[in-house]
């Protein structure tokens, strides 16, 4: 073997410890890449078996692109975790690079007895890592599956991801892990070749030090006492042996905040869904449609279920569970808003100086819906506004955006007086183009039902009208006029959604003759179980991946720590032969562990807060606009940071309790 | 003709307030085969002096030139395998490879050059330096002593002009450094090659043909002893 490789070699025999962790860092890596290009490889061949579209290929980019991007995560923080370990490797052996060099090595043999070690791990760790990588890949698309499978919904239960083993993924996975390790290897050993043979025989090449680099803040030597100050300024002299453990800390902080906050903000997005606070499995709605499609608007008949039969349905769906019915009458009619009756939050439609859009806009007024509902919900809403039976009841309830569109406000945009409208009813006068408005009646206002007690299923159907609640169908059936807009509305809470989806489709399929409308029957409990099992597959998906970044930096943490301690055994032995106590270097390397604890969350909470900000503007709708901060993650994480650094500083820690002064003094090399 | 030249070597450590001058302009030369012991008092600058000669370190100003070669001229590749094949280096604390065993030790110039190891020379070495019996054992497990021969004959098995030793009996025992300096002054007479030593034994330097005193970075005194 030729002598830099020989030398490279015995290296890693000599520091077993040190290498086996590097090895595992390099098998962690490895796997995270060939499981993100697996999973990509998957997520394409799915793509291709599902989208039936031509832009499969954009498709496929986008997948591709995701793998890439994720992929150079892994990258950046395997180089930094690696690295290191070959800086400290590196480091460790000054002395014997200064005696190659007084002997005659090259800078070129000098960097390749480092490389060497890196091509050495690389024969073990990759081929470790694209097994292990393959094994994650096949196990999550298992998971996948199986959580996938589990819902109710049938576009959901076909979904059946593959596995898909593919080359191109795995020698992209073997070139990516080869070349960030031999990067990793190659710019420590590059930087420590360069010192000159005469300060690397001293010892003296590796660490230069300033007065003003080992300047300890006042407060930690207040706090923690001389140990303290000790510690503080070991970090400080140390900055790049640490770098990496606070980088790979902080890094995996910033993703379990992020990813927590993101899970969090899903969950949300799912409770304040359009039905939110409603207990309703099933939706069925039967609205109206033209009998004969051929027909143009104007001329067409329009068929739905009369009233009659929507009771009858009820009737059979009451059966099965609770049931909200929901009648929206066809026709429209307006009534004019005077602005004593507006409240601050009055929709700006109603201002007398709005523009009108269309013809048929006038300033002040506002479409008035009539819905119906059934007996058992009207008696309901009349409670909740406080007003006998019999009562016509004005919902106070009107949805408004924010400036950009994406934030809902709901308010009470009326002023409530038991006062009496006049309706107007509009329609065109045949061969001229003008709307017309004509008296319709006056209806007089009984009771106001508030924002606070709307019932979710009336507010799911809040436009932009306004919404008065009829104690009986004369309304509706007075304004169920010849041109559509006629719909039905039931919200079912079934004991199993599944079953009654296909009981309503029975009971519905004798009105589907094209006579009576369109039905549509939806299953809100399988949406949901087919949101929260998409949004666990994701989430644990994104946690698993996580986790294993933090594994990679934890080989490093664990290395850098352990390594740190044991090359500092003289420094130790000094301290003790001067009178310091072993208790009080232990108590001194505890709180180095704390200082590097903290530099690490001084980086991690605010990049993982800014990280959860950023993805909650992304993905945040009307419902969820405001941020809510993760403490409970942030607090999570920053324990567990403490509890990791502490674990490692105090098992390495345990080793020096046994040496003898002496010894260690006098003991050279390895 | 002279094996080794120095001329006007300068070494100057820091920079304004903190100058050190620990050189300040040597010039001597070395014939082939002569063995010489330079002393002086610590800090006088004779370690600054041999780590230059042996272009470990480079000058602030001056020349070395060995063998016909100003090693200064060259670059760093250039002078590494030109101080592995002409120069052999020993250090008063052996600065062995810990992670190989004494015969490796000892090949390592011949390694370094990717040259397969001279089973013929190394015997001879090994027999030279007493060493023939513990080859394959690593530095850890051998003494002082032991270390001190492997230092020696890595120094020696590349046949170099010119062997550099650094107070080479530093660390060792009596009888060891006499054994250290009988193995030198061997190589000085039947290789004939030339033998620099420093040293602040005085016993040891009357043992050299010549001795050059060393004072504050300057050659005080060079006097032929035999």
């Amino acid at each position: 073997m030729k002598i830099t490789a020989n030398l490279a070699y015995s290296q890693l025999k000599v520091n077993r410890r040190r290498t086996f962790w590097t090895l595992l860092g390099i098998v962690f890596s490895g796997a995270l890449i060939t499981a993100v290009f697996g999973v990509a490889a998957s997520g394409i061949t799915w793509v291709e078996r599902v989208a039936n579209s031509p832009d499969t290929l954009m498709y496929n980019g986008i997948v591709f692109g995701m793998g890439v991007l994720v992929n150079l995560l892994v990258i950046g923080v395997s180089f930094v975790v690696i690295s290191n370990s070959f800086r400290v490797s590196a480091g460790e052996r000054t002395g014997q690079f200064g005696i190659l060099k007084s002997v005659g090595a090259t800078k070129k043999q000098i960097t390749g007895t480092v490389v060497y070690e890196g091509l050495f791990l690389i024969t073990i760790g990759v081929p470790l890592g694209i097994m292990l990588g393959s094994l994650f890949h096949w196990g999550g698309i298992f998971l996948a599956n199986d959580i996938l499978s589990g819902m109710q919904g049938s576009f959901v239960r076909d979904i059946s991801i593959p596995f898909v083993f593919s080359w191109i993924a795995i020698l992209l996975s073997v070139a990516l892990s080869s070349l960030t390790v031999l990067y990793s290897a190659w710019r420590p050993a590059r930087k420590a070749a360069k010192i000159p043979a005469i300060d690397a025989i001293r010892g003296v090449g590796v660490v230069k030090i300033s007065a003003k680099q080992v300047r300890t803040n006042p407060i930690v030597k207040i706090l923690f006492g001389f140990e303290g100050t000790l510690a503080g300024k070991s970090i400080k002299r140390s900055q790049r042996n640490f770098r990496a453990t606070v980088i790979s800390l902080a890094v995996s902080m910033v993703l379990f905040i992020g990813a927590g906050a993101f899970g969090l903000q899903m969950q949300n997005l799912m409770e304040n869904d359009w039905l939110s606070g409603s207990s309703a499995n099933v939706t069925v709605s039967n609205w109206s449609s033209r009998i004969d499609n051929s027909l143009p608007i104007d001329e067409a008949e329009w068929g739905c279920l009369s009233y009659a039969q929507a009771l009858d349905l009820t009737a059979q769906f009451k059966q099965e569970g609770d049931v909200i019915m929901i009648a929206e009458a066809g026709n429209s009619p307006r009534v004019k808003i005077s602005p004593e009756e507006r409240t601050a939050d009055a929709s700006p439609l109603l201002d007398d100086d709005f523009v009108p859009i269309e013809t048929r806009d006038r300033p002040g007024y506002r479409w008035v819906r009539f819905v119906t509902l059934d007996d058992k919900t009207y008696a309901r809403v009349s409670q909740l506004a406080g007003v006998p039976l019999g009562s016509n009841i004005l919902v106070n309830f009107e949805r408004q955006w924010s400036d950009d569109h994406r934030r809902e406000i709901r308010v009470e945009p009326y002023v409530f007086s038991g006062q009496t409208w006049a309706f107007e009813s509009e329609t065109i006068i045949e061969g001229d183009e003008a709307w017309y408005y004509e008296s319709d009646g006056n209806i007089e206002l009984h009771g106001v039902l508030s924002l606070e007690h709307t019932l979710p299923e009336i507010a799911s159907r809040m436009g932009d009208s306004m919404v008065i609640v009829p104690p009986d169908s004369d309304l509706f059936i007075q304004n169920n006029g010849d041109s559509g807009g006629v719909g039905f509305w039931w919200f079912v809470t079934a004991e199993n959604s599944s079953e009654f989806q296909s009981a309503a489709h029975e009971l519905i399929e004798l009105f589907q003759d094209g006579e009576h409308g369109t039905f549509g029957v939806s299953n809100l409990q399988a949406q949901r179980d087919q949101e929260t099992a998409i949004v666990r597959v994701v989430m644990t998906a994104a946690y698993l991946f996580i986790a294993m970044l933090t594994l990679i930096g934890l080989t490093n943490v664990i290395s850098t720590i352990s390594t740190n301690v044991r090359t500092r055994a003289k420094e130790f032995a000094a301290l003790e032969s001067v009178g310091m106590t072993k208790s009080g270097i232990v108590r001194m390397l505890r709180l180095e562990s704390l200082l590097c604890s903290m530099r690490a969350i001084c980086f991690g909470i605010p990049g993982g807060l800014l990280l959860s900000y950023v993805t909650h503007r992304i993905v945040a709708d009307e419902n969820t606009w405001r941020f809510d901060v993760p403490w409970m993650i942030v607090l999570q994480c920053t324990i567990a940071v403490f509890v990791i650094t502490w674990l490692t500083m105090r098992s390495a820690a345990s080793r020096i309790r046994n040496k003898n002064i002496i010894e260690t003094i006098r003991s050279e090399g390895v | 003709m002279a094996i080794l030249r120095v001329k006007d070597l300068t070494k100057i450590y820091g920079k304004r307030d903190t100058t050190v001058t620990a050189l300040g302009g040597v010039s001597f030369s070395m014939e082939r085969g002569e063995f010489a012991a330079i002393i002086g008092a610590s800090g006088s600058g004779k370690s600054t002096l041999m780590h230059l000669i042996g272009g470990v370190d480079r000058p602030s100003s001056g020349s070395v030139t060995v063998d016909g070669n100003e090693i200064f001229k060259q670059n760093e590749s250039e002078l590494a395998i030109f101080r592995r094949r002409n120069i052999g280096l020993i250090y008063q604390f052996y600065n062995l490879i810990p992670t190989l065993t004494a015969e490796e030790n000892i090949m390592l110039p011949r390694l370094l050059d990717n040259r397969k190891p001279d089973e013929e020379k190394l015997q001879t070495i090994l027999e030279t330096i007493g060493l023939t019996g513990r080859t394959k054992h690593l530095p850890s497990e051998l003494s002082g002593g032991q270390q001190q021969r492997v230092s020696v004959g890595r120094a020696l098995i590349n046949d170099p002009a010119l062997i550099l030793a650094d107070e080479p009996t530093g660390n060792l025992d009596s009888k060891s450094s006499r054994e250290i300096i009988d193995l030198l002054k061997l190589a000085n007479k039947r290789y004939k090659q030339t033998l620099l030593i420093i040293t602040h034994d005085e016993k040891i330097a009357l043992q050299a043909d010549r001795i050059i005193t060393i004072e504050d970075g300057l050659i005080i005194r060079d006097e032929e002893v035999r």
